[in-house]
């Protein structure tokens, strides 16, 4: 192909250069499979997924809904966004995975299949993630009504119910906040353990700093201011010495948002969040001075002036007897003394909608699945090591008797009330 | 399994779905039309076209990739950002864009082609250039070299003429002036980029999102009981930072495990500064120097600093070039 004139001219542009490459191969699609594109994104699914539309993002991805042909239920579908940009990236990708095809609780948010377009694990760079199709999530619900106290009771059972499951799986959620808590039509709950908290979950457990990973993890939870104002103040004060009781405080600034209808602590960074926590709880007793291990930070509260716990009947002027009292125990700073996830379910507040004999907690196999760390996962410093592992990790649940095994979770209508 | 107390329905107790929010594309197609320089014709980019040849840049944001388009051959870089519903991270990536487009006639700026929206990421389109500053210094370092003085006043000449300009023709700030946002190229051009969290300046006292990488951030944004409305003046800081690491091989505080480490050491010791046996000259220190003012209010914004005796010596200086320095530096391969 001769080259223009215009063309020629730009050849003589620093660091460019032209050449005629011609059309880009086709891609082919894998059997079984078809190729659908919504919303300038390309989805590759297999063929028993049809009718997709889009329904927004959660984290690290973007999602539609789709058809399950077989049954005709809409489900929800999440393609991973760039999942080997680092090993990072694919750490977390590996262990949400082995998360979600371990656990199974009625108000965590399930994988019912998940898949991969791409042949082998060495090409692997496309992965999906189906699950229930609930309603919304909570932070957008909140945007668009004020619930009423009966929900609210449910709403927060219901967390608290799939927090004690996954807290006996030897997992501190973390990241807990309305955007992550979704919910149906129906009032019911599934917690969503998202993406950005997950490199955190085994660390956690076994106490290992990996400061390393810790600092690139903060790095991008920084950028989204909203993650910060559910998080309990230790995380802040102790830097990583945490425990259970980090999501409680998390489910009590949830509480006191749908009760008032705004964010409790709306911090603009780290120090304005603490500050913010101690204008309304007080700033710390003795007691708990000597349990923040920063000299920096125990420096920091000691020079401030002191202030009294502020009376929460006039702060939730809304709010029952029995909500109040259970804020007052949520929201407490030392978190030895904050009430447990346990102590919680049994509230006066919950009462209602309390079934203490339907609380599962983790079988012991899916307990020893998520501390054991794979001796392959613990060899795993390349790229090409963790696709192996996440290609596993896929080819595990899809021969698992848990795939495709759900039902709609979405009202279209009133079902029968069932006794 | 008794479920009795759980599903029991009461009336009021059915929660109304908001409409879902479908992922912003910003009115952004998959597709752009490019102009390398002002003088050329544009041509259309898709980004589908797009063949990757190598990864310049990851971060909180995204990654930034050296791309080829498949038809032309143009090469440029393209960083892709997550698109989000957050509303800050949506202002911020119109800010850049923004910001981008009305960026050409300012040569201290990497020029911007164009911007497209795909797989759930805005792609922008971008000049590439040959290095980062913070790859180059750290290069610098290992094999054995270091950054001399007039590469330090002409790299601070051309990045405080960008920021100059960027806030009087644009009214933006950068907020997030740090060694990896200064790029060079082999024909010794330095040039600013990153624009992605600028805002528009104003002079009131309107809170601002805790924004700039935190080892850069003047004392004036750490202290909770002293914040102020952001101005230029906390770019300045940045960049007195970022020459003192660069000067000396290593940022000038520690790596902080906790923010009040951080509160401890910008906002309650005393600024760093460089070295008095490092042989730059008083210049040079001083100029570091002011920029470096813990109270904002005596820190000296762009047309104070580019006035002073350092800049007047960059400009002037005929002897050193940043071309040679930079394909010397970038042309030595390190040998263990």
């Amino acid at each position: 192909m001769g080259m223009s004139a215009t063309m020629g001219d730009s050849a003589s542009i620093p660091g460019v250069f032209f050449a005629d490459f011609g059309p880009a191969p086709p891609e082919i699609t894998p059997e079984g499979y078809h190729e659908v594109e919504l919303n300038k994104t390309k989805w590759v699914l297999p063929q028993w997924y049809n009718s997709l539309k889009p329904l927004g993002e959660g984290a690290y991805g973007v999602v539609c809904t789709a058809e399950y042909e077989p049954t005709g239920d809409r489900v929800a579908i999440k393609k991973f966004f760039r999942p080997f940009q680092s090993t990072i990236h694919a750490k977390r990708t590996y262990r949400e995975l082995k998360l979600l095809r371990t656990l199974q609780h009625d108000n965590v948010l399930e994988m019912i299949d998940v898949f991969t377009p791409d042949p082998d694990a060495s090409s692997l760079n496309n992965v999906y993630f189906v699950s229930v199709l609930m309603g919304s999530d909570l932070q957008n619900i909140m945007k668009i009504q004020r619930l009423t106290d009966e929900q609210i009771q449910l709403l927060i059972y219901q967390v608290l119910r799939g927090l004690k499951y996954i807290h006996s799986a030897g997992i501190i959620h973390r990241d807990l906040k309305p955007s992550n808590i979704a919910v149906n039509e129906r009032c019911e709950v599934k917690v969503f353990l998202s993406f950005s908290q997950l490199s955190f979950l085994i660390l956690s457990f076994f106490k290992i700093l990996d400061f390393g990973l810790a600092r690139a993890q903060d790095a991008e939870m920084t950028g989204y201011v909203a993650t910060r104002w559910y998080r309990a103040p230790e995380i802040m004060l102790n830097w990583m010495h945490y425990t259970q009781t980090v999501d409680v405080w998390s489910v009590g600034c949830i509480l006191a948002e749908l009760v008032s209808g705004r964010p409790l602590f709306p911090g603009d960074d780290h120090i304005d969040q603490l500050t913010k926590i101690m204008s309304v709880v007080g700033t710390p007793k003795e007691e708990f001075w000597s349990k923040i291990q920063s000299e920096e930070a125990r420096n920091y509260i000691k020079n401030r002036s002191p202030i009294i716990r502020q009376d929460f009947v006039t702060l939730f002027p809304m709010a029952s007897p029995y909500a109040l009292e259970l804020l007052e125990m949520m929201l407490i700073l030392d978190p030895d003394r904050r009430i447990s996830v346990s102590s919680a379910l049994r509230h006066d507040y919950l009462r209602e909608y309390s079934v203490p004999n339907d609380e599962p907690v983790a079988m012991d196999t899916v307990i020893n699945s998520i501390v054991t760390i794979d001796p392959a996962e613990e060899r795993a410093t390349t790229l090409s090591d963790w696709r192996e592992l996440i290609w596993n990790e896929i080819r595990l649940f899809q021969n698992s008797a848990r795939r495709l095994s759900f039902v709609s979770c979405t009202d279209t209508e009133e079902e029968p009330m069932k006794i | 399994m008794e479920r009795k107390g759980r599903e029991r329905k009461l009336p009021g107790m059915k929660i109304v779905m908001p409409t879902p929010v479908e992922t912003p594309t910003m009115n952004l197609e998959d597709r752009c039309l490019i102009k390398l320089t002002n003088e050329s014709e544009e041509i259309e980019i898709a980004a589908t076209d797009l063949v990757v040849l190598e990864e310049l840049g990851k971060g909180g944001y995204g990654i930034v990739e050296k791309m080829q388009h498949r038809q032309s051959g143009i090469i440029m870089a393209v960083k892709r950002i997550k698109s989000s519903i957050n509303d800050q991270s949506q202002k911020q990536m119109l800010n850049e864009l923004d910001a981008c487009r009305r960026s050409d006639c300012c040569p201290q700026m990497v020029r911007f082609y164009g911007a497209m929206f795909r797989e759930g990421d805005v792609w922008i389109c971008m000049e590439v250039m040959d290095t980062s500053l913070d790859k180059f210094y750290r290069h610098a370092y290992k094999i054995g070299k270091h950054i001399p003085e007039p590469f330090i006043g002409k790299m601070a000449l051309s990045v405080i003429e960008g920021l100059n300009f960027m806030k009087e023709q644009l009214n933006l700030i950068h907020r997030d002036v740090k060694p990896s946002n200064i790029l060079l190229n082999r024909h010794g051009q330095v040039k600013i980029c990153d624009f992605g969290i600028s805002g528009h300046l104003t002079n009131s006292m309107a809170k601002t999102v805790q924004a700039g990488c935190k080892p850069y951030m003047p004392p004036e944004r750490i202290d909770g009981e002293t914040k102020s409305a952001y101005d230029v003046r906390a770019d300045v800081w940045s960049l007195g930072i970022t020459i003192i690491e660069i000067a000396v091989g290593t940022h000038p505080y520690a790596n902080w495990k906790t923010p009040f480490e951080q509160l401890k050491q910008v906002v309650k010791e005393p600024p760093p500064k460089l070295p008095m046996e490092s042989g730059f000259s008083v210049d040079c220190q001083y100029f570091v120097k002011r920029c470096l003012e813990k109270d904002y209010n005596e820190r000296p914004k762009y047309p104070e600093l580019l006035a002073m005796p350092f800049m007047e010596q960059a400009r002037n200086e005929k002897q050193f070039s940043m071309a040679r320095f930079i394909n010397e530096i970038l042309d030595t391969v390190w040998r263990r």
